[in-house]
């Protein structure tokens, strides 16, 4: 059973196809996700934080003097009018109004947030804000500055920066000594690496050095860190375009190294450069029930399952629910079940090869997809379940996983009665369990529809029980929103800081050396002998395959492709709208100086080592030279030759687990482009 | 709505991130084909980058975006254009409107008109524009492409009120000099205003 966040609902969401599946006979279910995983495990090796979304509200700019975001771009990922989008508009309104503030976007593209509310803009090469991370590293260490400012910070609350912290913090504590001492060399320590002594001896992390890497001038560099230096509450922000790339697990390490060694984390205004928490107000949904199968698979693995689930283990693709490391899945994917989701094929890395796998009848028998549009996934389906869409249901939807600092829960109306043979997800689910001789009425608990939506909405209610909300599901349809904007603020740390609360790290602080990853590494295969599959303790700039110093791909493929997130869409959802299409357009951005002899409008091919694709080229100094870009979500369709003309970004990315989680690589490619 | 004044709109291109909210709202308010935009959002930038010696770069790059539509001007030239009457300029509340009945659709309108307000409906063979969203406005509300805006970037009303409570500026780059048809527009202009630069979106407006 695949993925899908298309109808994220309450009632008849994609867990009423879970359910069926679970109540009749069970179901090989995933974990994670494709969008932030290599943060989300960076920031519970870095601060215990399982949620990868725990940096301060935003709104926190209000107090800070120093705004930092590496390929951070609300005003095209968050733009709504409620969202992370506005809050941060306001916030930096009020702040420029009130005292001063210095911003700066790191980022290959001058984004949809820049726009004059910068105070600068770094274009970066995709995938090495790890390098520029290091180089202002460099200079707060070697300067003296850390040992001046932030020593006792590092002292009291983190362990990792120098051969001490971590020999005293296995010391004190012999339980961590015992699990994970005999992985750990204190010698891998934080400092040590920086400066490029001891045991990293000859190679200094200098601005000259990431200057070289990053593409930004030295002396930019350095400015850069006097400022972060002199600032009094720094507020970081690792966006997730950072963790979507073959060594984002490793990138988003190395940036959140830099607000602990400033030592001002827990204080108003700063943040520790995890995505900006939101404010939710809790929304109860259809439970999936007990499934019976245990073995969780990693969802960015399930076509690779098709081809060898079977043989695939812990050790080597991070399985949940295995007995140990060892045992296998067992099985390949045979069957595979997907609900309001394009991501089996159009989100998933490299199309070409989730292609070769699912059209192989003796790999996967059966592929059911349910859904409300026909979609590049549906296509490649052999049976298409339509379902209603929000205009055919009553039912519950709230503020998704973060949209700013305005929690609300929509109750839903229909308007009209499902069209033609469509059908919610949860009479669907009702329906194949029957078909499949399931357990009908465990999945339907003998409720009808309007009783399911009475009981998900009154355990809502008692969910939200500091909330004042209407006394049942058609006086809450009368309403039709609840919302409450974040009561207080929230500062990242804030606990760690003012009451020593120990995080859930196995310290307990905050890890700039993980012992958990120390661990890790000896308990997992690696993909390969390169670095950059291995996992390390340190959070470090390594280079990818196909990154910019890759020297197996940067002759043949001139071209690094940044990807971003389309204002014309939610990833793939509403692709098929003409009026967004032409409001937003689809096009690759070229930068003046790698456009030579080419016109702005025209067609280009452009090719990776795994696919191609031919797509309208725009012509914009928006983007740095020898990088271009192009939006994620666009609908793969093939010509007769399988060169995709649909636009999708996965024609052209490399299917490649990160080391730690399993994680998309999708912001990583080198391109050759063509008239 | 009272009578005898004259509406406009007040744009902040400080605010203005180009998400085109403004202009999808208004294809759907008034049911538009894909290719007629009554609102459009240009996409202006420039900027220069230079390549160092040793492969890094440094560049002044700027962009920013101008939403508009029709400025309902007090020298309408499309007006003036229109051979027919079909395009008039209400007494009451200033607006510009096409008469679809009256309309031989020749285009005169929207040759004249430099912010290219008027659109041509191909399907109905007459020129369409912006009417400023009279019957919302009968109703007390705004125009949808002001309540639709997630920042708040677009205003509407009295353009007296307006002007007292923006300002009276009424140009940007890359939109034409207001000394032609006198618009009932205000403009705050974006930081990032410069010359040297182009329209980046030409196919999107």
């Amino acid at each position: 059973m695949h993925a899908g966040t298309g109808a994220d609902y309450s009632f008849a969401s994609g867990d009423c196809i879970r359910r069926a599946l679970a109540m009749s006979g069970g179901f090989l279910a995933h974990w994670g996700n494709y969008s932030v995983a290599q943060s989300q495990v960076a920031a519970e090796a870095t601060f215990g934080h399982t949620y990868g979304g725990e940096g301060s509200h935003i709104s926190q700019l209000r107090h800070s003097d120093f705004f930092i975001a590496f390929g951070h771009n609300p005003f095209e990922l968050r733009m709504s009018g409620s969202g992370e989008q506005y809050d941060m508009l306001k916030a930096l309104e009020h702040r420029r109004q009130n005292g001063d503030i210095n911003v700066v976007f790191v980022d290959p593209r001058y984004t949809d947030s820049c726009l004059g509310k910068e105070d600068s803009w770094l274009p970066i090469r995709p995938g090495t804000d790890a390098a520029l991370a290091e180089a202002l590293a460099y200079q707060m260490i070697s300067s003296g500055w850390v040992d001046a400012n932030s020593k006792a910070f590092l002292d009291r609350f983190c362990v990792g920066y120098d051969q001490a912290s971590i020999e005293n913090t296995l010391a004190e504590n012999p339980q961590l000594q015992d699990k994970y001492g005999q992985y750990v060399d204190p010698k891998d320590n934080y400092k040590d690496y920086i400066l490029g002594i001891e045991k990293f001896a000859g190679s200094p992390k200098t601005p000259a050095w990431a200057s070289a890497i990053t593409g930004i001038a030295e002396q930019t560099i350095i400015e850069l860190a006097d400022k972060l230096m002199s600032a009094k509450a720094p507020y970081f922000y690792a966006g997730a375009s950072c963790n979507r790339q073959a060594n984002g697990e490793q990138t988003t390490r190395a940036l959140y190294m830099l607000p602990a060694l400033t030592g001002k984390l827990g204080q108003m205004g700063t943040s520790n450069g995890e995505l900006a928490r939101g404010h939710k107000l809790n929304r109860v949904t259809m439970s999936v029930g007990n499934n019976p199968v245990s073995e969780q698979l990693f969802m960015h693995n399930l076509i690779e399952a098709v081809e060898r689930g079977e043989t695939m283990t812990t050790r080597s693709h991070s399985l949940k629910g295995t007995e140990d490391l060892d045992t296998p899945l067992g099985t390949n994917v045979k069957a595979i079940f997907f609900a309001a989701s394009n991501s089996l094929v159009n989100q998933q890395s490299d199309i070409n090869y989730t292609k070769r796998i699912l059209e192989d009848d003796s790999m996967c028998e059966l592929i059911v997809g349910v859904d409300c549009f026909m979609t590049s996934s549906t296509n490649m389906a052999d049976y298409v379940l339509p379902a209603t869409t929000w205009l055919e249901s009553n039912d519950l939807s709230g503020q998704s996983y973060n949209s700013g600092e305005f929690g609300y829960i929509n109750f839903l109306e229909a308007a009209c009665e499902p069209m033609f043979e469509s059908r919610s997800m949860y009479t669907i689910g009702k329906e194949l369990c029957e078909a499949f001789g399931g357990d009908v009425q465990t999945y339907t608990e003998g409720r009808s529809e309007e009783q399911w939506l009475e009981h998900l909405y009154q355990q809502t209610v008692a969910a939200n029980s500091a909330q004042q909300m209407p006394a049942n599901y058609k006086e809450a349809q009368k309403v039709g929103i609840h919302k409450e904007f974040a009561p207080k603020p929230y500062i990242a740390l804030q606990s760690l800081v003012e009451q020593n609360e120990p995080l859930a790290t196995p310290s307990g602080k905050i890890e700039l050396y993980s012992f958990s990853w120390a661990k890790l590494a000896a308990e997992r295969t690696p993909l390969s002998d390169q670095q950059i599959d291995q996992i390390e303790p340190l959070g470090k700039y390594v280079i990818p395959w196909q990154g910019y110093e890759d020297e197996n791909t940067k002759e043949e493929y001139p071209l690094q492709m940044a990807c971003y997130h389309s204002k014309g869409r939610t990833h793939s959802t509403y692709h098929n709208i003409p009026w967004l299409r032409q409001a937003v357009e689809d096009a690759v951005w070229v930068n003046p100086l790698n456009a030579q002899g080419l016109q702005d409008g025209q067609m280009v091919t452009l090719t990776s080592p795994t696919g191609s694709m031919k797509v309208k080229m725009k012509i914009t100094p928006r983007v740095m030279p020898d990088v271009i870009a192009l939006a994620e979500g666009a609908w793969y369709r093939a010509d007769a030759s399988g060169i995709d003309i649909g636009g999708c970004l996965n024609s052209l990315t490399k299917y490649h687990p990160t080391p730690v989680t399993q994680g998309n690589p999708q912001h990583t490619i080198r391109i050759r482009m063509s008239a | 709505m009272s009578n005898n004044v004259q509406y406009g709109f007040f744009v902040d291109t400080a605010k203005c991130s180009g998400c085109k909210t403004c202009q999808v709202a208004c294809k759907d308010r008034s049911e538009l084909p894909t290719d007629v935009n009554w609102r459009r959002v240009y996409e202006y930038g420039g900027g220069q980058w230079q390549r160092g010696s040793d492969n890094t770069f440094e560049q002044d790059i700027f962009s920013y975006y101008v939403s508009v539509a029709c400025n309902h001007c007090s020298n309408p030239v499309c007006v003036k254009a229109c051979p027919t009457g079909a395009c008039h300029k209400r007494k009451a509340d200033g607006l510009v409107h096409i008469s679809a009945s009256v309309c031989i659709g020749c285009q005169s309108c929207a040759r004249a008109c430099p912010y290219d307000a008027p659109q041509f409906d191909q399907a109905k063979g007459v020129m369409t524009k912006c009417d400023g969203c009279f019957d919302r406005l009968e109703k007390g509300r705004l125009p949808i492409c002001v309540d639709s805006c997630p920042l708040r970037a677009i205003d509407f009303g009295p353009i007296e009120e307006l002007r007292q409570k923006y300002g009276n500026n009424m140009d940007i780059v890359p939109l034409p000099s207001s000394s032609v048809t006198h618009p009932n527009l205000i403009i705050k202009v974006n930081v990032n205003e410069r010359s040297d630069g182009r329209i980046l979106n030409q196919h999107e407006v």
